[in-house]
């Protein structure tokens, strides 16, 4: 794990790095630190990437983890933890919203090697998908086999939607099939495929099918009851595709888990008129996530601690009540959580017409059909190796709950790596175990903190309890931007260097490089603004203070700052400004009184102006290439010239196009920053004013120099340009070229090209 | 002091809003967010300096939402004021900010010149039923195609009001003409100071149904229906044709019309135009309510005394825009409405583009456009 990053020559090194609390707790190992510290540099792309190396359902995990990275987070020791989830679950929205983000070609890579070897995955659960991904990936044939008509197993349907909806669910599953893994739905193992097909036609096979059979309360009179027992599958699963009824009116849920949370709230929400929870234990010891269990009590669900059913008590095969004892916690069990004992004489009754147990899960094992060799534990679960996941059948891999029991999310990914590269050795003939491969043992990490300043944890907006009760909408509205970026800031980020590994990508020269820990120790880093391209120190001379001092002369040069400025009095804090900068340097801010207003960070902004073409107020202007400006040009009467053709040129300063620029042309040039500030009224009005034709000369797409500026400038283009063919304008009047790189092309013969197709145009 | 401006003042009973100086900034939904306006203050400016007035940023922030005339009973008609001194204004070299870069105004001003010839019917495709020659109907789109192509981020759906209203239309038997060489009705240019602008479009637009030969005229858009029934007949006397909104066209037709179940609670917003410019207030409801399982609460301030949607003419918008479009958002919840549904696109484009950012999260609210929502909901 321990790696160092160390730039050669004599700027800095960096100090070999420990890991970081939140990470060792992450059953992935999720580089946690990483892509928060992204997150607080606002490179949103690059931080779910980090995110996908190890978790394929970031948008998932972001809903629905146990997140015990936040348990374990330092800053909890002076405010509150980090909110690791929901910028996590921010992250994923982001790219939902956005599309693919800048600089990532899509959420995943495509297959690109191809390995002979095939995997079959019983069941499209979180385990047997990550397992599928992974050996997609390297290259394998993997086919999925699901029972249900649904992808995701638990997920589509043990999580109800109001905690995570269905279309996440879809685009992270999508995700993986885009990888090359064929998902079978409908078709369950045992039916007409059996079992000992798989094994006989693919190289391996990883079972992941869950433990989905309830586990009986195991008290008297159970036997006897022939309605009024429901069982939690059916309901979750029914609620979640919308075709549950209530099971009763006045409910009974045995079970202190999620699962029996989500029971009672979604009896809430199908309209039961009393809901209770009865748990053996106290509210300390209940294992369903606390948010959870206080949005239930929110919703009006009643939690009976410390009682235990002991009969259920029926009338003519119809359940009337349940007979419960109350309980008192005695000494520590094995589990280390005190065990509950029967106090004497305290039975009471609790009327009600219907009973959910949600005590335990078991598989459901008749697929194998009888004559499997697979070694199933007394608890009715799936035995494997713990490091590799192997089964007691050759080529046979289990993991999930199917293996665990009832966990979560995150677990089963992590078993579904394992398992997968367990899968990639045995294919390959290589022994499963590997001395190497097993996780390294990491020291304690030692931190050495001046106190920090105490910030408040953020949160998200959230649905109202009373909205809550009668929809399965979700309840957490998540992040804004804003709010990310801010909770990001939060992070002490232990350790020091953020080990997004972005450096290396970065450094032209390929000057950083990453070794193992343990080489050199020097400098400590802690800003995530070294991410930055340019020399930070220069670029915050000439953005922030306007003033650059010469290394060979004494004199300071005053030059123009081009950062954008905001009219706070025009400014509606739409939003776009800040959606569209590359940088961050652009946040929308409450001002109080309900008014929300952008606000330039000028030690951010880079000056291309693409803020100053999306805002649709007119509120942002840019220093020195400003409207008033531009308007000279475009605004002015054009057909008042000697040309009897007038043609408007946008350049972009960067493609040095006016520099190129050969001899003197007859047309009317306006220099920008970057293509992106070019507002698509500007250019219609030059055609209004007698431009017979628009040219914009900008740089290839690859040689940009803000990240985002030519992706910018072609929607404005487009917009002008729909704009135009609405108006019955002939488009090719108005034209974009892109000047490559390198070249030797001359600009001006490129004017030139196009005062020659104007004229053709005009006859 | 200006003679011109003067006469303006007389003539709109400008020196009466003293009388009503309460009442009417207490309604003015630009007074009761923006502290350095209210109708007062423009009228004692008026009346003080009229020609110092023209320079003033006020006249862009008034709304001309007509309020003032409901409040004052038609005695004081400060929005017939305020466009006729934005033509000063503009006359005298002083503007608005325009939105969107200008590109709405400046698409509208080019607009009037005969040698193009406008294309903006494109988005007419099967199962839809159109002319594009002459009829006994007229379908008036007005600046939906624009609208989608200029403002894709705000998912305007501009142009599925005019898919579903050619549905609607089509399903009472009637295949609209729809004009290929439709322009802007040139309210916009009118209302923002332009008003050599909006002649020439009107003239062009009048030449282009009497052509058509269309007996009634359809309009889409409450602003253009504002434009043609009222400010042509202004300019250009009595009309050869029958004017009439969409909705008040479906609603004399519900009987031949089914809808599907639509269970939710709705709140319907009452655009200015059409609304107190109008006096449509019915044919929308009535329309809502044939909608079986649909709930139409009302917000507090509804029918007459609704309150503008925060920006008109693609003019001056601002943060007080932001703050009375999220505050009428806030008062359809408030009125237990999960969807507020408007007659006007533009209307819809306000609302959309105030929620699509921090504020929204503070209501939940679905903003759906009337003609929208009923074509899609349509038995089959």
């Amino acid at each position: 794990m321990g790696h160092s990053f160390i730039k050669l020559g004599k700027s800095f090194k960096i100090k070999p790095i420990e890991n970081s609390p939140c990470s060792l707790a992450c059953p992935l190992v999720t580089n946690v630190k990483a892509y928060v510290s992204l997150v607080a540099a606002g490179r949103f792309a690059e931080a779910l990437e980090v995110v996908r190396r190890t978790n394929p359902f970031p948008g998932i995990c972001g809903r629905v983890c146990p997140h015990v990275c936040e348990h374990e987070c330092i800053r909890g020791e002076i405010d509150k933890p980090v909110a690791i989830a929901a910028l996590k679950r921010f992250l994923a929205d982001y790219e939902l919203r956005c599309g693919a983000m800048p600089g990532l070609a899509g959420p995943v890579d495509k297959r690109t090697k191809k390995r002979a070897g095939s995997v079959a995955v019983i069941g499209a659960g979180p385990a047997g998908l990550t397992c599928a991904a992974d050996l997609a990936r390297e290259g394998y044939k993997v086919t999925v086999f699901e029972a249900l008509s649904v992808a995701g197993g638990m997920m589509a349907f043990g999580i109800p939607p109001y905690r995570l909806p269905k279309d996440i669910l879809r685009a992270e599953i999508v995700a993986i099939e885009n990888m090359g893994v064929e998902i079978k739905l409908n078709t369950r193992i045992g039916d007409r495929l059996k079992f000992n097909d798989l094994t006989g036609k693919f190289d391996a096979v990883f079972i992941g099918i869950g433990a989905q059979r309830p586990a009986r309360l195991g008290v008297s009179g159970e036997e006897n009851i022939k309605s009024g027992i429901a069982d939690w599958v059916s309901l979750l699963y029914k609620s979640a595709f919308g075709k549950a009824e209530k099971p009763g009116n006045r409910i009974v849920i045995v079970g202190g888990g999620n699962t029996a949370v989500d029971c009672a709230r979604a009896a809430v929400r199908l309209g039961a008129e009393d809901v209770q929870i009865l748990y053996r234990r106290s509210r300390e010891e209940m294992p369903a996530f606390k948010e959870e269990v206080d949005d239930a009590e929110d919703e009006g669900v009643k939690i009976n601690f410390l009682a235990a059913p002991v009969r259920l008590l029926a009338e003519k095969g119809k359940l009337t009540g349940v007979e419960c004892v109350r309980m008192r916690l005695g000494k520590k069990d094995e589990s280390g959580r005190r065990k509950p004992v029967p106090v004497e004489n305290s039975k009471f009754i609790i009327p009600c017409d219907a009973v959910i147990p949600a005590i335990g899960q078991q598989v459901e094992a008749a697929f194998l059909g009888s004559k499997h060799k697979l070694k199933i534990s007394k608890g009715n679960l799936l035995e494997v190796d713990k490091d590799t996941m192997a089964t007691s059948m050759k080529g046979v891999f289990a993991g999930g709950d199917a293996v665990a029991g009832a966990a979560s999310v995150v677990e089963a990914i992590a078993a579904g790596h394992r398992a997968a590269v367990s899968i990639d050795r045995y294919i390959k003939g290589q022994p499963l175990k590997d001395k190497k491969s097993a996780l390294n043992e990491i020291d304690e990490l030692t931190l050495e903190f001046s106190v920090p300043r105490r910030m408040s944890r953020n949160a998200g907006a959230r649905l109202p309890a009373e909205q809550r009760k009668h929809s399965f909408a979700e309840v957490e509205q998540g992040f804004t931007k804003a709010q990310a970026v801010a909770e990001a800031e939060r992070c002490l980020r232990c350790g020091f260097c953020t080990e997004c590994e972005e450096c290396v990508g970065v450094c032209e020269k390929k000057q950083v490089i990453i070794k193992p820990a343990g080489l050199n120790d020097a400098r400590m880093l802690r800003e995530p603004g070294m991410l930055v391209r340019v020399p930070q120190d220069v670029h915050r001379k000439i953005a922030g203070k306007g003033v650059i001092s010469s290394k060979y002369k004494a004199k300071k040069h005053e030059i123009s700052v081009f950062t954008s400025k905001v009219d706070e009095h025009l400014c509606r804090g739409c939003g776009l400004c800040e959606e569209i900068c590359g940088y961050c340097a652009v946040r929308v801010l409450y001002r109080g009184d309900g008014v929300f207003t952008a606000q330039v960070n000028e030690d951010a902004c880079r000056g291309c102006g693409a803020c100053v073409a999306v805002c649709p107020t007119g509120a942002i202007d840019q220093n020195h290439f400003t409207a008033k400006r531009i308007n000279q040009v475009t605004g002015r009467n054009l057909r008042s010239g000697k040309d009897r053709f007038p043609i408007v040129v946008f350049a972009c300063r960067w493609s040095n196009v006016l520099k190129k620029m050969s001899g003197k042309l007859p047309v009317e040039v306006v220099g920008v920053m970057c293509t992106s500030r070019i507002i698509s009224g500007d250019v219609l009005r030059a055609f209004e004013n007698g431009a017979a034709g628009v040219l914009i000369l900008g740089c290839a797409d690859d040689a940009c120099h803000y990240e985002f500026g030519s992706r910018a400038a072609g929607e404005n283009i487009q917009r002008v340009a729909n704009t135009m063919s609405l108006l019955g304008m002939n488009r090719s009047r108005l034209k974009v070229v892109k000047i490559p790189t390198g070249g030797d092309a001359d600009p001006a013969d490129m004017v030139k090209d196009f005062v020659r197709e104007i004229k053709k145009i005009n006859g | 002091m200006a003679e011109a401006e003067k006469k303006l003042v007389d003539k709109y009973n400008i020196s009466d809003v003293a009388e009503y100086a309460c009442k009417l900034n207490e309604a003015c939904p630009v007074a009761r967010v923006n502290p350095g306006f209210s109708p007062e203050k423009i009228a004692k400016l008026a009346v003080k300096n009229a020609g110092e007035l023209l320079k003033s940023p006020m006249i862009w922030e008034c709304l001309a939402c007509g309020l003032c005339e409901v409040v004052t009973g038609g005695r004081v008609n400060m929005s017939y004021f305020v466009r006729d001194m934005r033509r000063r204004a503009v006359a005298g070299g002083f503007c608005g900010t325009a939105t969107h870069g200008g590109i709405m105004i400046t698409a509208q001003r080019m607009s009037d010149n005969k040698q193009l010839k406008p294309n903006r019917t494109g988005w007419i495709t099967k199962p839809l039923k159109a002319t594009f020659n002459k009829g006994k109907y007229l379908y008036w789109v007005g600046g939906a195609p624009f609208f989608d192509s200029v403002m894709p981020e705000l998912n305007t759906g501009a142009l599925d009001s005019a898919r579903a209203a050619i549905l609607l239309l089509n399903r009472l038997g009637i295949e609209p003409v729809v004009l290929k060489e439709e322009r802007f009705s040139g309210h916009d240019l009118l209302w923002a100071g332009d008003e050599k602008g909006f002649r020439g479009l009107a003239e062009k637009n009048l030449a282009a149904i009497k052509k058509s030969g269309a007996e009634t005229v359809i309009v889409s858009s409450p602003e253009d229906y504002y434009a043609i029934a009222k400010s042509y007949r202004e300019y250009f006397g009595e009309l050869d044709f029958k004017v009439c909104h969409i909705t008040e066209f479906i609603a004399k037709n519900l009987s031949k019309l089914k809808f599907k179940e639509y269970k939710e609670r709705v709140a319907y917003h009452d655009s200015c135009r059409l609304g107190r410019g109008m006096d449509v207030y019915d044919a929308p409801r009535q329309i809502l309510r044939a909608i079986p399982g649909l709930e139409l609460v009302e917000m507090k301030n509804t029918r007459e005394m609704a309150v503008c949607c925060g920006t008109s003419c693609w003019m001056n918008c601002n943060k007080y825009s932001k703050l009375m479009q999220v505050n009428r958002l806030k008062e359809s919840a408030d009125a237990g409405a999960r969807v507020l549904v408007s007659a006007c696109h533009e209307c819809v484009i306000h609302f959309r583009c105030a929620m699509r950012s921090e504020a929204w999260r503070q209501v939940f609210v679905d903003v759906k456009d009337l003609i929208t929502l009923a074509g899609s909901l349509l038995e089959d």
